[in-house]
């Protein structure tokens, strides 16, 4: 692992000093007084429990980096060949997917602590993290979507839409997604228990800025999760096979979490009824399919560059 | 010579079931470090040898025995050829 951290080393030093922005502002920051008096919690339980998801989070983050660059790796040491520039594209998309998981949190928790002090920035705050958060995800759905149909160029497959099973499931899920969103009570303002909304915007501009660009995004991930999958079953090489495979599990890994993450978002409301238990327990499983998906991407990027270093 | 197949264009063809588009790569590599060849200069003769080779790196990419079996034994008919 060192090797590699060496060999990019700005990404890692980077890297590293969003880790310790993070830590940081989850060991400094102040506590919301709202959430300790919600939980029946003092600030002391309160920094123990987010330090139990924080750490586990950063290190799925670590999990997530190796695996970009174990790609970036790969696709700089084939570079040189037909396949070489559609895995440089992927791993640059995998980028983007890697450097979200710690801007996302450190911006999203400088506007949380930002808005608990300034009430009246909540709504103009609230609306930048949902527009930073999905742009931060576009270019990376586009790019391993650009670099898997390259994939397809190689073998002289289209690009074809994805199989009627894997729409009819994008479809389901887009459905699913435009209903909770549109049936989020604090969506526009805050409800219920709910003390901040989630986007502050009217509907037809929740639907245009953000629901659009998200389900465009999330197309683009199925879209790049099918062509992986086709160029697998069209190219020869069993061990070769096996890595796109990992590949292909650890991009739809990352495709079903930030899914969820955003249906997440709109079950605000339901989420505050919810005890704490009840809540660390989907944190922790949201954390577990992201690990998995991370871990995918890591296994496969490795056993793609095992085949070139033999 | 022109079109005809040579001991190394074989060798890859077999790999290519394996390893893929990484086939060609692997087997100029294994020539290159191993034998101290450039792969049209790969004889029959040499075939033992470097069959040992990559049984070895193949071992290191994976644990099916089976794979690895089907894998020399493929290569091993090309001495009989």
């Amino acid at each position: 692992m060192i090797p590699l951290f060496r060999k990019y080393g700005k990404t890692t030093v980077l890297f590293g000093f969003l880790i310790l922005v993070y830590l940081a502002q989850t060991l400094f920051a102040p506590v919301d007084k709202a959430t300790l008096h919600r939980y029946h919690i003092d600030a002391g339980q309160a920094r123990l429990l987010g330090l139990s998801v924080v750490i586990p989070y950063i290190i799925i983050w670590l999990i997530a980096l190796i695996g970009y660059l174990r790609l970036r790796s790969y696709a700089d040491t084939i570079k040189g060949s037909k396949d070489g520039a559609a895995f440089a594209i992927i791993a640059r998309g995998i980028w983007w997917f890697v450097i979200w998981l710690p801007l996302s949190s450190i911006v999203g928790d400088l506007v949380t602590e930002y808005y608990q002090s300034h009430a009246s920035a909540t709504a103009d705050l609230v609306r930048l993290n949902n527009y930073f958060n999905v742009l931060i995800l576009l270019p990376g759905f586009w790019l391993v979507k650009k670099g898997s149909s390259q994939l397809l160029q190689i073998i002289k497959k289209p690009v074809n839409m994805a199989p009627d099973l894997v729409m009819f499931a994008y479809i389901v899920i887009s459905a699913l997604y435009v209903f909770l969103v549109l049936h989020d009570s604090a969506r526009y303002l805050p409800a219920h228990n709910v003390s901040v909304a989630s986007y502050y915007e009217p509907d037809w501009l929740i639907i245009t800025s953000l629901v659009i660009p998200r389900l465009l995004a999330w197309f683009w991930g199925f879209q790049a999760v099918n062509n992986i999958l086709t160029y697998r079953a069209n190219v020869k090489g069993k061990l070769y096979q096996r890595a796109l495979n990992d590949l292909a599990k650890g991009l739809a890994g990352i495709l079903v979490i930030t899914i969820l993450l955003r249906g997440l978002q709109s079950l605000t409301v339901l989420l505050s009824k919810w005890n704490l238990g009840v809540l660390l327990a989907v944190i922790y499983l949201l954390l577990i399919i992201m690990a998995i998906g991370y871990a995918f991407i890591a296994v496969g990027a490795k056993n793609l560059q095992k085949l070139e270093e033999l | 010579m022109v079109g005809q197949r040579t001991v190394y264009d074989d060798i890859t063809r077999i790999s290519e079931d394996y390893f893929g588009p990484v086939a060609a790569r692997f087997v100029s590599r294994i020539v290159a470090n191993h034998l101290n060849k450039k792969p049209e200069q790969v004889t029959l003769k040499d075939l033992p040898n470097l069959i040992n080779w990559i049984q070895l790196s193949m071992a290191m990419v994976t644990d099916e025995t089976a794979v690895i079996s089907e894998y020399v034994s493929r290569l091993n008919e090309l001495t009989k050829t």
